[in-house]
């Protein structure tokens, strides 16, 4: 039997990832980038940039899950799996002991309990993006440090400084205020982490908290959250070597089952030939 | 106009007089051309409005409100307003059938249906509410008590000569009435009533209660008949009550058949409509016409059902949901269609019906208002729901709880722990708010159901 492959797209909010992975589920490939206005066509540049990492084409893929907010305008996906199912299967394909899985994304935060990849609970942020990536984005750009720099400086913090965690513009404010009194950066940085943590914390009430914890998302790269979560929940915190693919990898593992499921009972899974067209939201004429 | 009315189930044999009744108030509610367009597109989008059975319920309603509405001018000298008062639709339909010149009616539900449902416009009548007294937001606030201080704030309802409610079932409703009686100098009579009991006196009712509720209820009636000077006898309370039961017995019967059914014949958008039409303080005609109609239904229902149709997909996760459909906003049930979830069932009218009867009418009235889901505390409510799910045999409960009622809003922690515990099936717990379409916020509440219908597929998948 000549190699299969499955793949799982994950249009988030900010950042597109696309994966790919062989019937053993190896990685065979992924590809990162930001999401824009023109997510259909970024699907297709993602798709295309990930076959071509393995020398592939469209058609050697069996299979392909879209996730994530934009995965009803992924053209070429055989079907959509909504992003927290998708999570809970790429959490347990890297960490099979996974009980608790923390993301938070660009745009939203979620908590997802879950057991042997299965999701038994959840819960997501609501009514505004008060600590997630935008939150650091803001911070970033308010203390113009690079966003990939924040957790470091956190780290090195000597007295860690209260920040409001309730609002991204008041917390903006107090950050601008506790610097003009005298405040050091790295200080004002491990009140806002912290702030975070605690936010996180509360969001995740209703869930148990036991180990293995998981954080993913693109906010889980920063080792100040990491850590000020880590106080928090007083548990160690396993993070992916790279944790914002969690979602596109569990849409390709779910991808492979629904293949094999399909295949054993003998039935044709590809309806139409796929294609990486080049979809446009414009009208045609504009851009 | 026409059109729309068609859609409501308005004849052309309907007399020339009673458009024109309609055609007025709709104006005094500022309803234009561009809102009876939106009417029929609600309509359309939300109803199943092919049934001519529901076309008929919805006529029922609209003459409800433009009855309400022209009730003073109409020559009807006492009216009475209820809300969130026990036994008040069947006290109500006795006095219309007892006098022409009594108006009595829980006036907020059509209003609702009419206003928020069809035209979509209960927003400023919330707004108006919450620029003198009701703020906005605030939870103890909830969106139900301003649509009975709206209305009333903008002029659209008569003031009426009595406002009855109860003082313990809803404790936002008495205090607003309070606020109404010193706004508007309308006097206000309150019912006593009571959710606690021992825990030894469920799952039935408590005879302690109703003892308490009857009396009073029986009082309210003695001052009733005081102001209009007629009296109330003990038989047309019965007969009254007798009439409504075929109403009700129809209504069970209709939901007996959707409940069966896959594909779930009907969005539970219907529901708040059976609802409005049990409340409906009509006469005793009145009654038997709701009573035709939704036998009508039934018959429809059926034929739809063994054509194979229905409004969500053939096998898609039954659900119980907490709370009933938004009674202003039927945007959220369409939703749950859409994604693919069937509200088989609502809390609200899964109670099982007393086994203590009374040949005493107000005993009657009060044995069976202890009976639904609103009147009991959490020890009551919880077996209620779970009695229910295993009866509906649903893969998951939408813990949906409406934000601002202090009756119900603690309950819904207890309420997911016990279900989860009991029975195994996922719950997914919701802030909204009943009766606010500003509430509703489409893309976070797909993104839950969607992910809930998953988690529904999955544990009845990993069942079986």
């Amino acid at each position: 039997m000549s190699a299969i492959f499955f793949a799982g797209i994950d249009l988030g909010s900010t950042m597109t990832k696309a994966v790919i992975i062989n019937s053993d589920e190896e990685i065979c490939s992924a590809v990162i980038h930001h999401t824009g206005a023109e997510h259909r066509q970024l699907a297709n540049e993602a798709m295309e940039e990930a076959l071509a990492e393995c020398d592939l084409d469209i058609d050697n893929i069996t299979f392909i899950v879209a996730t994530g907010y934009g995965r009803i305008t992924v053209p070429f996906a055989d079907t959509q799996v909504t992003e927290l199912t998708c999570h809970a299967r790429g959490v347990s394909a890297l960490f099979p002991d996974a009980k608790l899985v923390i993301d938070i994304g660009g745009q939203d935060a979620k908590g997802m309990q879950i057991n042997n990849g299965r999701l038994i609970d959840f819960v997501m942020s609501d009514k505004c993006a008060a600590g997630t990536g935008r939150f650091f984005e803001i911070m970033a750009n308010t203390l113009d440090i690079d966003i990939d720099e924040l957790g470091n400086f956190s780290l090195k913090a000597e007295n860690k400084v209260s920040v409001n965690s309730t609002c991204t513009v008041f917390a903006r404010q107090e950050v601008i205020s506790r610097l003009s009194e005298g405040e050091s950066v790295e200080d004002v940085l491990a009140g806002i982490h912290d702030a975070i943590a605690v936010r996180t914390v509360r969001m995740l009430h209703k869930l148990k908290v036991e180990p293995d914890v998981i954080f993913t998302g693109g906010v889980a790269e920063n080792k100040g959250v990491v850590q000020a979560l880590e106080n928090r929940l007083g548990c160690r915190i396993f993070v992916p070597e790279n944790p914002m693919l969690t979602g596109a990898l569990g849409a390709a593992v779910i991808a492979k089952e629904k293949a094999l499921k399909a295949l054993a009972k003998g039935e044709h899974i590809q309806k139409e030939k796929r294609q990486l067209d080049k979809a446009s939201f414009f009208r045609k004429g504009t851009s | 106009m026409k059109e729309l009315l068609k859609l409501c189930g308005f004849t052309d044999k309907e007399p020339e007089t009673e458009l024109a009744r309609i055609e007025k108030v709709f104006k005094r509610l500022g309803i234009t051309d561009e809102d009876i367009e939106t009417g029929k597109q609600r309509l359309h989008k939300y109803y199943d409005i092919d049934l001519q059975g529901l076309r008929k319920v919805f006529r029922l309603i609209i003459k409800e409100l433009v009855n309400a509405i022209l009730a003073k001018e109409d020559g009807r000298e006492k009216l009475i307003y209820g809300f969130m008062c026990p036994g008040i639709d069947l006290l109500g339909s006795a006095f219309m059938t007892k006098s022409d010149k009594v108006f009595s009616i829980h006036h907020s539900w059509a209003f609702h249906i009419v206003i928020g449902c069809i035209f979509g416009k209960i927003v400023p009548v919330l707004e108006d509410a919450e620029k003198t007294w009701l703020k906005a937001g605030a939870v103890a606030h909830c969106a139900n008590v301003k649509t009975i201080a709206g209305p009333l704030s903008m002029g659209l309802f008569p003031n009426p000569d009595m406002l009855v409610t109860s003082a313990y079932t809803c404790e936002t409703s008495s205090k607003t009435l309070d606020i109404l009686h010193e706004l508007y100098d309308i006097p206000v009579w309150y019912i006593d009533h009571f959710k606690d009991r021992a825990i030894t006196e469920y799952p039935g009712p408590s005879d302690r209660v109703a003892k308490l509720t009857a009396e009073s209820i029986k009082r309210f009636v003695e001052k009733v008949q005081s102001i209009t000077g007629f009296e109330i006898e003990d038989d047309l309370l019965i007969q009254v009550k007798e009439t409504k039961r075929k109403l009700e017995k129809a209504i069970t019967e209709m939901r007996k058949i959707v409940i069966n059914s896959d594909p779930l014949l009907i969005s539970s958008s219907h529901e708040n409509i059976w609802g409005c039409l049990l409340s409906l303080t009509s006469t005793i005609d009145g009654i038997e016409e709701a009573t035709d109609a939704i036998n009508m239904l039934c018959n429809e229902l059926k034929e739809k059902a063994a054509r194979g149709e229905g409004d969500v997909e053939k096998g898609a996760p039954r659900v119980l949901a907490i709370c009933p459909a938004g009674q202003t906003d039927p945007r959220l049930e369409y939703l749950l269609c859409e994604v693919g979830i069937a509200v088989v069932g609502i809390d609200f009218t899964m109670g099982e019906k007393s086994k203590k009867h009374s040949d005493d009418p107000y005993l009657e009235m009060a044995l069976g208002s202890q009976q639904v889901s609103l009147e009991l505390p959490p020890y009551g409510r919880i077996p209620l729901i779970i009695n229910a799910c295993k009866k509906l045999k649903v893969n998951g409960v939408l813990d949906r709880y409406h934000v601002g009622c202090r009756a119900v809003v603690a309950d819904a922690l207890l309420i997911e722990e016990a279900v989860k515990k009991e029975l195994g099936i996922p719950v997914m717990v919701m802030e909204w708010e009943n009766f606010d379409p500003r509430s509703y916020n489409h893309q976070q509440f797909k993104n839950r159901l969607e992910i809930f219908r998953e988690m529904m597929i999955e544990n009845t998948g990993n069942k079986s």
